[in-house]
């Protein structure tokens, strides 16, 4: 063996290592700067409440929050809450979509009644799409069937498209008067305030999508629970704020960790970005192909290797075993072997692959067993702040 | 005779103490220096009744009692019943009465002291109190106290934030009694939250040039009945749990268990309703019975052992079979209840 390539993957190996720390130390680095609290006090609790482990929080998925305390009474209660997480639809759903559904699954199965706002108009303001049309579409044909694929029970789950909701601009409007566009500069950055648009829907009509659970229409005044990425930290701040000043129950957050980009360790999966992304939608040979070119925590010296262990924190293909795969203990197991170098990479992406595309294959499967979409999507006018 | 330097590990099992200041080693150490080793408890009371977490307290200095004689040190243990101090809060209503419950107490433990062969002598505070030195003792904790600040900004952590007011107004005459009474003794068990407590009386005891006390805090109360929730929303309590001796501390009375007729019923219903979780880091008040019945175990057969805890929390209905068997061995059989 060239010793002078042993050496350069030696040398690759601590860059590894130094990537996998940056990783695996930048929510902590979050948590401090934003001054948020870990969730490590009540994952533990769930651990016991929970029948049986729940790898969201058992792998530190979900790692802090924002008042989820009146929560933990709720779900051990058995009382009902509300949860509201929607997404842009600029994309068919990617893994990273799927690690959200998997939370609000998780949180209906523990009592939630689940909002979801399919945000086409902040799809088209943000210019992801080329029209409001367009995201209605993908919205109707590619996103909503997806989700019920999830396995959402249509009694407890409400799902609209913004542009077919206009109700919600109504109560947008109620809530306009509460933030300034100085405020959105200053909590989003001058960027939001680009067009009379951004600035409406940042201020006003994200908002009125958090805070409608609590209105008459939904039961009233109601704890309510968005679950986040960290980067959306500064949307929940401003609810709360408002909230406050408008008679509704701040609402609290739970933060989970970004599906980690398949090229990129350090950068969040992202559906306008097909090289970052698995698709729910992505055939077998799609799968495959994306993850065999994935960054991996291997150096290229497979003797190295061998010798020195890979690095799951700074792999994105170790990343997709780790928040998708259910079993615990298969997950460790996996950790353990790739760190030690008794599984190459190879190997990895294959037991990665295989699981991946089964996953996949069973939900496309699942998808095409829908046929009512009606049961879930939210048509109760909203009246009660215009009287 | 035990070696003097090998006390018995069990007594500072993890299960059953949360801290030891400063440490066994120098307990030991200390101990050695003196000709006699003196052994404090101390506890109020309130209007509803004895609570089997104060048995935990009792058995505990029993043992430790026991073991340092063992280890061939010449040992005085009190239990202090806090007469004086269980009506001097304002809040406390008839308070003649309550004093009077102070002689049933004394005689319920004195029952107690016999069914389980407990080694220590229960005492009034009223009759430590009327000690010829106590008046000038307690002057001279004042005065260091009165010219410390760091002393009252301790005091006030000993305080509950809604009575800090009435203290301040009292000049924190309950904390100088209490710190004057402990400094005479070398050893104190009490829970986790008296931490602050001895801190004084060890920062007081250091300016008046005497020697520091050393103290074991045993593992917090906590309540039964109540769900995981319950302690995610008061962190304090799972930090330094209730006060053990006073079942209406926090006022979660109806979630305590009294020494009476009425607790095989309450308890049946406690295991019922109580979280249980499956890590021993967290708070389990159940596991906290099984624990109390343990010691009550090992006073009556007069050898220390636990029960495999680690065992037990992955294993809910054994727990819940084992701590059934042992209250009614160990509990109340002796205790006739």
């Amino acid at each position: 063996m060239n010793q002078q390539l042993i050496d350069q993957s030696k040398t690759e190996y601590r860059e590894k290592v130094k990537l996998g720390k940056e990783v695996h130390d930048y929510y902590e680095r979050k948590l401090k700067e934003l001054n948020i609290q870990g969730f490590s006090r009540i994952t533990a609790y769930l651990d016991s409440f929970l029948s049986e482990p729940e790898r969201l929080i058992s792998r530190k998925i979900i790692f802090a929050h924002l008042g989820f305390e009146p929560f933990a009474s709720l779900i051990a209660e058995k009382k009902e809450f509300a949860v509201v997480s929607g997404l842009n639809p600029s994309s068919p759903l990617h893994l990273g979509h799927k690690l959200m559904f998997d939370i609000l699954l998780f949180l209906q199965n523990l009592g939630a009644t689940v909002y979801i706002p399919i945000t086409n108009d902040e799809s088209y303001l943000d210019g992801k799409v080329k029209s409001l049309a367009e995201s209605r579409r993908i919205a109707y044909e590619v996103i909503i069937p997806s989700i019920i694929a999830f396995g959402f029970d249509p009694k407890k789950t409400k799902i609209f498209v913004l542009s077919d909701y206009p109700d919600i601009y109504n109560f947008a409007i109620d809530l306009s008067k509460q933030v300034t566009n100085k405020y959105v500069g200053t909590v989003f950055g001058d960027e939001a305030l680009d067009n009379s648009g951004k600035a409406f829907y940042r201020s006003a009509v994200q908002l009125a999508q958090i805070l409608l659970p609590q209105l008459p229409e939904f039961g009233g005044i109601k704890n309510t629970l968005i679950p986040v990425g960290i980067d959306q930290h500064p949307y929940i701040l401003l609810a709360r704020d408002v909230a406050k000043r408008t008679g509704f129950i701040q609402p609290s957050e739970i933060i989970f960790q970004f599906q980690n980009s398949l090229l990129n360790p350090l950068e969040k999966m992202s559906g306008s970005k097909p090289k970052t992304a698995i698709y729910l939608t992505d055939t077998e040979t799609d799968i495959r192909e994306k993850i065999n070119k994935a960054y991996t925590g291997s150096v290229s010296v497979l003797d190295v290797h061998r010798e020195l262990g890979g690095v799951p924190e700074a792999c994105s293909v170790f990343s997709l075993l780790n928040f998708h795969h259910p079993d615990d203990n298969f997950v460790k197991e996996i950790y353990e072997e790739y760190k030690s170098g008794k599984i190459t990479m190879s190997e990895l992406k294959k037991i990665t692959a295989d699981f991946i595309v089964s996953m996949v294959k069973e939900h496309q499967v699942k998808v095409k067993q829908v046929k009512n979409t009606r049961d879930y999507t939210l048509k109760k006018p909203l009246k009660s702040f215009l009287k | 005779m035990k070696n003097k330097q090998t006390i018995t590990n069990t007594l500072f099992s993890k299960l059953l103490v949360k801290e030891v200041i400063p440490s066994v080693e120098e307990i030991i150490k200390r101990a050695n220096k003196k000709k006699v080793v003196k052994l404090i408890y101390g506890e109020t009371y309130d209007r509803f009744g004895l609570t089997i977490d104060s048995l935990k307290y009792y058995f505990y200095l029993s043992l430790l009692h026991k073991e340092l004689e063992e280890l061939g040190f010449k040992v005085i243990s009190n239990v202090i019943i806090g007469d004086l101090h269980s009506v001097k809060n304002q809040n406390v209503v008839n308070k003649d009465e309550l004093l009077d419950k102070a002689s049933d107490r004394l005689k319920f433990l004195k029952e107690i002291k016999a069914k389980y062969s407990l080694r220590f002598e229960p005492v009034l505070m009223s009759q430590l109190f009327k000690q010829n030195d106590f008046p000038e003792r307690r002057e001279a904790t004042k005065r260091v106290f009165e010219k410390t600040p760091e002393c009252k900004e301790i005091a006030q952590k000993t305080v509950l934030k809604n009575r800090l007011t009435q203290e301040e107004k009292a000049g924190y005459q309950y904390t100088i009694e209490e710190v004057t009474l402990i400094m005479g003794y070398d050893i104190k068990i009490g829970p986790p939250r008296e931490v602050f407590f001895d801190q004084l009386a060890r920062m007081i005891a250091s300016r008046l040039g005497k020697a520091e006390l050393c103290g074991i805090y045993l593992k917090p109360t906590y309540p039964l009945g109540l769900g995981f929730d319950y302690f995610i929303q008061h962190p304090e309590i799972e930090e330094y749990g209730l006060t053990p001796y006073k079942a209406g501390s926090n006022q979660l009375q109806s979630n305590r268990v009294i020494l009476d007729k009425g607790m095989r019923n309450t308890i049946t219903e406690f295991m019922v309703k109580s979280f249980i979780p499956k890590s021993l880091k967290l708070p389990n008040p159940l596991l906290d019975l099984l624990l109390i019945t343990d010691l009550a175990k090992s006073c009556l057969t007069n050898s220390l052992t636990l029960s495999d805890y680690q065992v037990l929390v992955n294993d809910t209905e054994e727990l819940k079979n084992k701590l059934l068997k042992q209250l009614e061995l160990y509990i109340y059989q002796p205790l006739n209840l």
